[in-house]
């Protein structure tokens, strides 16, 4: 066997030929959170040109990375941009080791992202030099500790799966056990109006229900539009022991009633 | 059209619609019912005061500083489907589905027959 035949058995070899793609995306996981953590620290593990990782985990939830030396350089966008925590300057900024706080922030980001039921894609393409990535990068052994520390815990409540069913970063929730905020996430604006108008209509909404007299329901979610803010919808879920206010553009009100009907009222 | 046959036309339009009803809310009264089924009185006095609550009540003001022209409601028994004709208007339809129905399609087509009909009916 010749030097070349060595090669292209090498090549072969090398080549995934398990590999499956839809839509001209290579699928790299199906949907477990860890998986998707994973899956996409392997393909940056994997990358040693300079590089454009587009990872995609369902309608309008994308992350885009500049990759090479098997190190993350920075990070070209993000959607939805909610993922983002509010005063966080991540995009197009160059990483290092040295940056912890940006680290954090993108682990911050990727539990979030992570935190989906859908299969992952990924599509590679050659960086186009839009941004300056100038630094070393991040190795990905550093990343995979810090990502495995801001991993999302799995909820424990069946309020809870159903707001997360319906994606983080695609709503802003607060959730809510005796009296007490347990939980929020979303846009700051909307959190502070779900906290500061929308909760104190609860305990009307509740004694309303009561008068109505309707069949002795334990789980209800109430959802209203409000367009005077965009096509937005507000809604009240609860259930026996929870409450949550929720907050979501209208576009996502299919989303959330199949999250609703298939964590709460199907159980 | 007369509103009995736009009732009539949303029912046919999706299977998954079981209940139509055109109700007052300011009086909360059902005008008009149309179902696969008879409906018992009670069930409908029922929708026009879960209307009233949604639309003029507490839920409503879950909406910061606006009337919502569309509320749904799920719980363990059924989705409903609220609509309200315009903001100043008491005319309300209030439907009743099965979970699984396309509900962006349905309330867009709800709206429209309900625009239709306040416009025919110059109310």
């Amino acid at each position: 066997m010749n030097d070349r035949q060595n090669l292209e058995k090498k090549l072969s070899r090398l080549a995934d030929v398990d590999d499956v793609y839809e839509n001209g995306r290579r699928i790299i996981s199906g949907g477990e959170n860890i998986d998707i953590l994973s899956a996409v620290l392997q393909e940056i593990d994997e990358t040693v040109l300079h590089r454009k990782l587009t990872f995609f985990a369902g309608p309008n939830q994308e992350i885009s990375l500049s990759v090479k030396g098997r190190r993350l350089l920075g990070v070209n966008h993000i959607i939805p941009v909610t993922l983002i925590p509010a005063g966080s300057d991540l995009l197009g900024r160059s990483l290092s080791e040295d940056d912890a706080e940006l680290i954090e922030v993108l682990a911050k980001v990727m539990a979030g992202f992570a935190y989906i039921s859908q299969k992952l894609t990924v599509d590679v393409t050659e960086t186009d030099g839009t941004h300056d990535y100038s630094s070393m990068g991040v190795a990905v052994k550093t990343l995979a500790a810090s990502w495995s520390a801001h991993k999302i815990p799995e909820p424990t409540s069946a309020l809870g799966r159903f707001l997360h069913a319906c994606g983080i970063g695609q709503l802003s929730f607060i959730l809510i056990a005796d009296d007490t905020i347990i939980e929020d996430a979303g846009a700051a604006d909307h959190i502070v109006q779900l906290k500061d108008h929308a909760s104190p209509q609860i305990n009307a909404i509740e004694t309303a229900y009561h008068e109505l007299d309707l069949k002795n329901t334990q789980n209800r979610l109430i959802i209203v539009d409000q367009k005077n803010d965009g096509d937005m919808s507000i809604g009240y879920a609860r259930t026996k022991d929870q409450h949550a206010l929720i907050m979501f553009d209208d576009e996502k009100l299919g989303t959330v009633l199949s999250a609703w009907h298939k964590n709460i009222s199907s159980n | 059209m007369s509103i009995a046959d736009e009732l009539d036309a949303l029912l046919s339009a999706y299977d998954a619609c079981k209940v139509v009803i055109f109700a007052d809310i300011s009086s909360k009264m059902t005008l008009l019912c149309r179902s696969a089924e008879p409906m018992p009185q009670e069930t409908l006095d029922s929708l026009c005061h879960e209307a009233a609550l949604l639309f003029e009540g507490a839920a409503s003001k879950l909406s910061a500083g606006s009337t919502p022209s569309k509320a749904i409601v799920s719980d363990d028994n059924n989705l409903k489907v609220f609509i309200l004709a315009e903001p100043e208007t008491p005319d309300v339809l209030c439907c009743i589905c099965d979970p699984g129905i396309h509900i962006s399609a349905f309330a867009k087509d709800a709206q429209f027959r309900l625009s239709r009909i306040t416009a025919e009916t110059g109310i």
